[in-house]
């Protein structure tokens, strides 16, 4: 028997649907708690390729949302370690691990020929950023984060609204998994709901997950979503810029302190905070691109409200990353 | 009049979604609404009259996996 047979006799699915699962290139960015279930989902369904990418090293301290590595795997490259899991698991989908970050300037070449992108990484950075390339080549994006007891999945772009038309801005401060925690189980939740959201976008099921998003809050029992089909892409809004292209003659500010980071984004950046910006603060010289960085894009994206106050003219930003691993 | 937020009751006097947010103490929070399952731009917010009944939805973008 096809070790697809129980998927297969669904009438969603029938052989047609499973061909087409074969013949489908996903690409998953990062293979955290999120990133586990949504690979072991899409390999075990016999979805054809993957690419995934992440340039975290397996850490103890993440074990317990990431099952599918053991204690032995610690320090090794995560996206290696999952590939070797995933050929034992299903030898017919072809793994191919990227250990490295997803960023502005490789997201379009790493989208080429995908049928589906997810996003199962722990950044706002990575998230605007697969959007943003999602969007301009029209491919569908499954989206999610999880955080404490809650967390979301949605569908965006390929043809449905971006994540910017959804979530325009940002907050002023905001948790990490990190900073904050996260129970496993919340996190393979919103996981296996990308894989299912995926599976459905793959196969052509109506109504699709694109334009939907699912919320999940596990401190009260509680699923909620609503639709965004009809909702605008914001008119402003500041692109994410690779660390690789900041230019000299870019305006560029290190948002980050020295004990954080000793050694500057580049060495003619200069060394501000957030609040240095606003009336009567600082601004790049006329025709002059500000380039603000901070590790995760967060302190960039509240400078660059302040300065917009002040200045109307091109700010990008951009996230440096983690100085070392804690994904 | 009696909306539920995320699914719990609450009684507001506005009229208004964005009134209604001001209200509930989300002021300028940074969140998505949705109105009865569908997505409200904060754009529209000060001209969508809510009724009795009406179910909204806060939810706020977050980061982590």
């Amino acid at each position: 028997m096809s070790r697809y047979a129980r998927q297969e006799v669904l009438v969603e699915v029938g052989p047609e649907g499973q061909a087409r699962l074969g013949r489908a290139h996903a690409l998953v960015v990062g293979a955290g708690g999120l990133g586990v279930p949504v690979l072991q989902y899409l390999a075990g369904a016999g979805v054809g390729r993957i690419t995934l990418v992440d340039p975290d090293v397996v850490s103890v301290s993440n074990l317990h949302r990431q099952p599918l590595y053991a204690m032995a795997d610690a320090r090794r490259p995560k996206a290696v370690v999952a590939a070797e899991r995933l050929a034992a698991l299903n030898p017919e989908c072809e793994v191919v691990p990227v250990a490295a970050p997803l960023d502005p300037a490789n997201a379009a070449g790493l989208l080429a020929g995908v049928d589906v992108a997810l996003d199962c990484a722990d950044s706002f950075a990575a998230a605007y950023t697969l959007s943003d390339s999602c969007h301009a080549a029209g491919v569908p994006l499954i989206s999610a984060s999880a955080l404490g007891l809650a967390g979301y999945a949605g569908g965006f772009c390929g043809g449905a609204p971006s994540l910017r038309a959804v979530f325009p801005d940002l907050p002023e401060r905001a948790a990490t998994c990190a900073s904050a925690g996260v129970l496993g189980p919340v996190v393979g939740v919103m996981g296996a709901l990308q894989a299912q959201m995926a599976l459905a976008v793959l196969l052509g099921l109506a109504p699709s997950p694109l334009g939907q998003i699912v919320s999940f809050d596990a401190g009260r029992w509680r699923f909620g979503g609503f639709r965004f089909d009809a909702a605008s892409e914001p008119a402003e809004g500041w692109a994410f810029l690779a660390p690789g292209d900041i230019a000299e003659a870019d305006f560029t500010v290190d948002l980050r302190g020295v004990a954080e980071a000793p050694v500057p984004a580049t060495p003619w950046a200069r060394r501000l905070a957030v609040e240095d910006f606003g009336p009567g603060g600082p601004t790049p010289e006329p025709g002059q691109r500000a380039v603000l960085c901070c590790r995760s894009g967060l302190r960039s994206w509240r400078a660059a409200h302040r300065l917009s106050e002040t200045w109307e003219g091109e700010i990008a930003l951009v996230a440096l990353g983690d100085m070392e691993d804690d994904g | 009049m009696r909306i539920t937020v995320n699914d719990e009751p609450r009684e507001v006097s506005a009229a208004t979604l964005a009134e209604a947010l001001d209200e509930l103490g989300f002021g300028a929070a940074r969140i998505a609404t949705a109105v009865n399952g569908g997505f409200v731009p904060a754009t529209a917010r000060a001209g969508h009259r809510l009724a009795e009944g009406d179910r909204l939805e806060v939810l706020a973008p977050m980061q982590g996996g």
